[in-house]
């Protein structure tokens, strides 16, 4: 069972973190200031850690500082209500870690430390992707799904490439266009349903299982048909 | 009462003006001084050597008399001056006197050398008086020996006379460096005590309160100027503050009303459980749209804050466009509207990448939006030579009417065919926000139909 650590000195968004990881199966530790988070992390046991950015006795981003000057390499994911900082942001992106703005909305922060905990744990590499009967060629840049060749665009093959390598995880809009188009900033509307769809409509005939699924509460999930 | 409130006499001597003042007195006497050292100098120099030549002169008119009257024209020189500053002597071989009112030689002239010698004590061997004297002696052919001595009193009256010009120059010139010091200082006081009083004002919350400003042109007046320039820039992003803060109560009240009215209703209401879930989502929908617009505006601050031009790199356009249109065309087609783009090669710009993405991105998405089916939206970037380059969103939308350009950049205004739309009508201040971030200009242009909007990019001033 994966262990996520979380350091966050609000009593009640803590609890509703705590719930929604423990819901998806992670074991949950709560540290609720700088110090103790700062101890708990040391120990390298964990898979991830959510880190509020303002925490009592030491502030998020020096107490990431510390862990990495020690050498802990556990992903981070940033939380906090401080925005416009995109070069750090950037900068810790840059770093395999993430960063998430309050107020935000518990899927989105479930997505992004699972993401962040399976990133430790498999990175798939080499030029051939699989998930179920969908293969991906990187270098031939060709996508098939059985037999059938999947007519892709540029964009649509980088957004499948990005949904396979994070298959069977929760996906949400913003790390989409984060991934995919590259441009700090969240997009206001629809834009990216409208990509994904776009996608499905080529992944999922008619006749086949749907393997693109949309999750409840913003998202979408690449699924391997049993 | 804090210390500048009122004129203070202690405050003088700190006043600029004073210190100024001073320095250039003290400058200015010791420039009169320097010049009335060397007018001293060179006058004594230039007197010494006049009374020199006219002892020699006496001494060669001496020898041109006959020897028999040479003892008469000792005589006459000495009566004849009044005043006392000639003396002189004529002694026989034998040092006895033959003439004039001086006993023996003066021991300074002693060496008979004819040569002109200074006599600080004066020619007598034991004067009465003390007068400086110059004088020479000399051995005649005869034997007899000749003393002419002359005093040096004008040189010194002169001197004097320099000496006391200078010592009134020296106490003139102080009083006058400090009368104009207190003068300029007192004047400087009462200028801050003016700026310090209107300041008191402003900080008590005035805002319409401007620093005086006497009309000279002055350097107090100059920097009066610049606060006051200032004043009305703050006076008017005040001003924009609160309608802005008037706007988003306004906005967030009618989403917090509907959230409020909606929980109420499925708490009145009971029902199943999935009823209870579905009100619940509809909560969060609701709670979700005002932390968009929550986010819009802090977005629209950051951008207006302007610390971002910090990170200002060079841009092109060319395939920002076409990452944009790639973004958007799948919004356009899944509304049944034509998507098109005219992408040419332009220069490179200076600016931030993801901004004027998301600027752009707004652009083309305000067109999808208020575009009915069938319709067309249109993307072009061009530039003509020597011109910046133009970004243009052209789509066949119901337009904009003239009294609706002024007001569609302000926050929250929204066309009247916006109503049923969604989106919290931050899009267009946004792109506003970036394009004046970056000296752009933006133009709303009838589209015939429709509306065309054309970014500039390139210098507001062009």
């Amino acid at each position: 069972m994966a262990r996520i650590l979380v350091i966050e000195d609000e009593a009640r968004t803590a609890r509703e973190i705590v719930d929604a990881l423990t819901a998806e199966g992670y074991a949950v530790t709560l540290c609720a200031d700088g110090p103790a988070g700062l101890a708990e992390a040391r120990a390298g046991l964990y898979d991830a850690i959510t880190l509020d950015r303002l925490l009592p006795g030491l502030d998020g981003l020096a107490l990431l500082a510390e862990l990495r000057r020690e050498g802990v390499t556990t992903p981070v994911l940033v939380v906090s209500a401080l925005d416009g900082v995109d070069d750090k942001v950037r900068g810790l992106r840059a770093g395999g870690d993430d960063y998430l703005t309050k107020p935000f909305a518990l899927a989105e922060l479930v997505a992004r430390v699972m993401a962040l905990a399976r990133r430790r744990a498999d990175k798939p590499a080499g030029t051939l992707l699989q998930v179920g009967p969908l293969v991906m060629d990187l270098v031939g840049r060709r996508a098939t799904r059985g037999a059938r060749e999947l007519d892709l665009t540029p964009r649509e093959f980088q957004l499948l490439e990005y949904f396979v390598r994070n298959a069977e995880q929760t996906l949400t809009r913003s790390m989409l266009f984060q991934a995919v188009w590259e441009y700090g900033f969240a997009p206001g509307t629809n834009v990216i349903d409208v990509h994904v769809g776009r996608l499905r409509r080529k992944v999922d005939a008619d006749n086949e299982e749907a393997m693109i699924r949309t999750v409840r509460g913003g998202g979408w999930r690449l699924h391997a048909p049993d | 009462m804090p210390r500048t409130d009122r004129f203070r006499l202690a405050d003088l001597p700190r006043t600029t003006a004073f210190r100024m003042t001073v320095l250039f007195g003290a400058l200015t006497v010791t420039v009169v001084l320097l010049a009335l050292g060397v007018v001293y100098w060179r006058a004594g120099v230039f007197l010494t050597r006049r009374l020199d030549e006219t002892l020699v002169r006496e001494a060669a008119e001496f020898l041109r008399a006959s020897v028999p009257e040479q003892a008469t024209h000792i005589d006459s020189l000495v009566d004849s001056d009044r005043r006392g500053h000639w003396r002189a002597a004529l002694l026989a071989p034998d040092g006895r006197h033959l003439a004039g009112d001086l006993a023996s030689v003066p021991k300074e002239l002693q060496a008979l050398d004819g040569g002109i010698h200074a006599l600080p004590q004066g020619p007598a061997p034991t004067p009465e008086r003390h007068h400086a004297a110059r004088g020479l002696a000399r051995r005649l052919a005869d034997g007899r020996i000749l003393v002419l001595t002359v005093r040096t009193n004008e040189v010194h009256e002169v001197r004097e006379l320099i000496l006391r010009a200078m010592a009134a120059g020296l106490v003139g010139g102080v009083i006058l460096a400090l009368a104009g010091g207190v003068a300029l200082s007192v004047g400087t006081l009462r200028r801050i005590e003016a700026i310090h009083r209107a300041s008191a004002t402003i900080m008590a919350g005035d805002l319409s309160q401007r620093l005086p400003v006497r009309g000279s042109g002055d350097d107090f007046d100059k920097l009066a100027a610049i606060v006051n320039a200032m004043l009305a820039k703050i006076e008017g992003l005040i001003g924009d503050m609160k309608v802005a803060g008037d706007n988003i109560a306004h906005d967030l009240r009618t989403p917090l009303t509907r959230l409020r009215t909606r929980l109420e209703g499925a708490l009145r209401r009971g029902g199943d459980i999935e009823a209870h879930r579905a009100a619940m989502e509809d909560a969060i929908g609701d709670a979700d749209q005002i932390l968009a617009t929550f986010r819009a505006l802090l977005r629209i601050a950051e951008v207006e804050d302007g610390r971002r031009r910090a990170a200002f790199a060079p841009v092109d356009p060319g395939p920002l466009a076409l990452a944009a249109a790639d973004l958007y065309e799948p919004l356009a087609a899944a509304k049944d509207l034509t998507f098109t783009t005219d992408i040419r090669p332009t220069a490179p710009i200076i600016g931030d990448a993801d901004l004027l993405f998301e600027a752009l991105g707004n652009l083309l998405d305000n067109a999808i939006k208020f575009t009915p089916s069938g319709g067309t939206v249109t993307l072009a970037l061009r530039q003509e030579a020597g011109q910046a380059p133009e970004m243009i969103v052209r789509d066949t939308g119901p337009g904009i009417t003239p009294a609706q350009r002024d007001m569609m950049f302000r926050r929250f205004t929204r066309g009247d065919h916006a109503r049923h739309t969604p989106g919290n009508g931050l899009g267009l201040s946004l792109v506003a926000a970036v394009v004046q971030l970056h000296g752009f200009r933006l133009a709303v242009e009838d589209g015939q139909p429709g509306c065309a909007m054309r970014v500039t990019l390139g210098d507001a001033q062009g």
